[in-house]
């Protein structure tokens, strides 16, 4: 058997993290499951990471930031702001099975107690509007967009759909990924006044 | 005397529980944790309920009908339907971060795969203030304070929106502070009602 080196020993605790917190959530997931899912020791979680706090929220991480990426790769495919913009809700609106929002949810949950998983959150949130922002800013450029603010407009486009993806998740019965799209649209199409492609 | 004893050491509990989840969440709290916040024996809350996810559900029932009233208070004020409207969704937006009633619904909502029980007490709640808005949407257009047909879509954006600027207020309390939350919550709403600066303000400080 080939001897991993340290980089793919992380990711192999990251990856067994995250198979942990898909069925118990990341707040249930502790050492000893991480280690029972690898068939290793704790001694080997602790020897690559300081605490549980730092492996939780370095799996959330690798998980949600692949997220991010595949958004970038969707807009910068498109050429205008309006379709730039639509990339980016149907990247981020969830499906009801969307194992990353209750991810979200999770690390959202467990940001109130532990700091290294509030920071990533941070993170990936002003990752996001910045990404969304540029998007709109362009749009306003380009004449496309009407927006005296598109750093408010931008903090306003997640928050809705954050919110949103939370009622998609929590009680799917209610909503759906369409149901989020087209009002999503429509809110965009308000407050941006954006020509209807 | 001994039902209003045995009443009151139970809501007792069950406020201590809400304390508890807030410092230590679902995942980790114990019986034994909430016996000691309520300062009383673990035997006592094993008597009131037979589970620690009976105990989170009761706790969640309670605040959620806290939750309900506050609406309905609104609701019922002899005001414009856009200032009931205002009051509903930006009145209900966090002040700070250690707001705990936000922290318990976020808890809650991380838990309603894993719990149908949970589940059910979300989805009720969210019905509840997701009607309460259709109702005031509707009042508004029969008093012409406002012209909108999408009632339901519009209810149900608003709430998310409120919801999303919670948890952001929650998370990244540093960054937004509570005055530009509940600006952008008023902004949406302004812009869902296509209402103008000076009619919303007009609409928002007279009564009906």
């Amino acid at each position: 058997m080939a001897r991993l080196t340290p980089e793919e020993r992380r990711r192999a605790i990251l990856d067994a993290t995250l198979a942990v917190a898909r069925r118990e959530g990341l707040g249930a997931t502790t050492v000893r499951h991480v280690a029972d899912e690898m068939g290793t020791s704790s001694g080997l979680i602790h020897h690559y990471f300081d605490s549980m706090d730092d492996v939780l929220a370095a799996a959330f991480d690798l998980a949600a930031s692949g997220d991010l990426d595949r958004a970038r790769t969707s807009i910068a495919a498109e050429s205008t702001a309006t379709a730039q913009l639509d990339a980016f809700v149907r990247c981020y609106a969830p499906a009801t099975s969307d194992w990353t929002m209750q991810l979200w949810l999770d690390a959202w949950a467990e940001a109130a107690r532990r700091p290294a998983l509030q920071r990533v959150s941070r993170q990936l949130n002003r990752a996001w509007q910045s990404l969304v922002r540029g998007v709109i800013e362009r749009g306003v450029v380009d004449g496309e967009f009407v927006s005296d603010d598109p750093d408010a407009a931008a903090w306003r486009l997640l928050s809705v759909l954050d919110g949103l993806a939370l009622q998609v998740v929590a009680h799917d019965a209610l909503i759906t990924r369409d149901d989020v799209i087209a009002w999503t649209r429509d809110a965009v199409a308000r407050e941006l006044r954006s020509i209807s492609p | 005397m001994a039902t209003t004893t045995g009443g009151r050491r139970r809501s007792d509990i069950l406020d201590a529980v809400v304390k508890v989840i807030i410092d230590i969440g679902f995942a980790d709290m114990t019986v034994a944790d909430v016996a000691h916040a309520a300062g009383v024996s673990t035997a006592l809350v094993h008597y009131h309920f037979t589970s620690k996810p009976e105990l989170i559900e009761a706790a969640l029932h309670v605040a959620a009908a806290e939750d309900r009233r506050f609406r309905e208070a609104i609701v019922a004020e002899p005001r414009s339907a856009t200032a009931r409207l205002d009051a509903v969704l930006c009145g209900s937006l966090p002040d700070d971060a250690s707001d705990g009633s936000w922290v318990l619904w976020i808890e809650a909502w991380s838990q309603t795969r894993r719990s149908p029980g949970i589940r059910a007490v979300m989805a009720e709640l969210d019905a509840h203030e997701v009607a309460s808005i259709e109702e005031l949407l509707l009042q508004g257009v029969e008093a012409a304070e406002f012209d909108v047909t999408e009632v339901h879509a519009i209810a149900t954006r608003l709430t998310a929106l409120r919801d999303g600027l919670a948890v952001d207020r929650t998370l990244l309390h540093e960054t937004i502070p509570a005055a530009v939350a509940k600006a952008q919550m008023r902004a949406a709403l302004r812009s869902d009602l296509g209402l103008g600066d000076e009619a919303y303000l007009a609409l928002v400080s007279t009564p009906s």
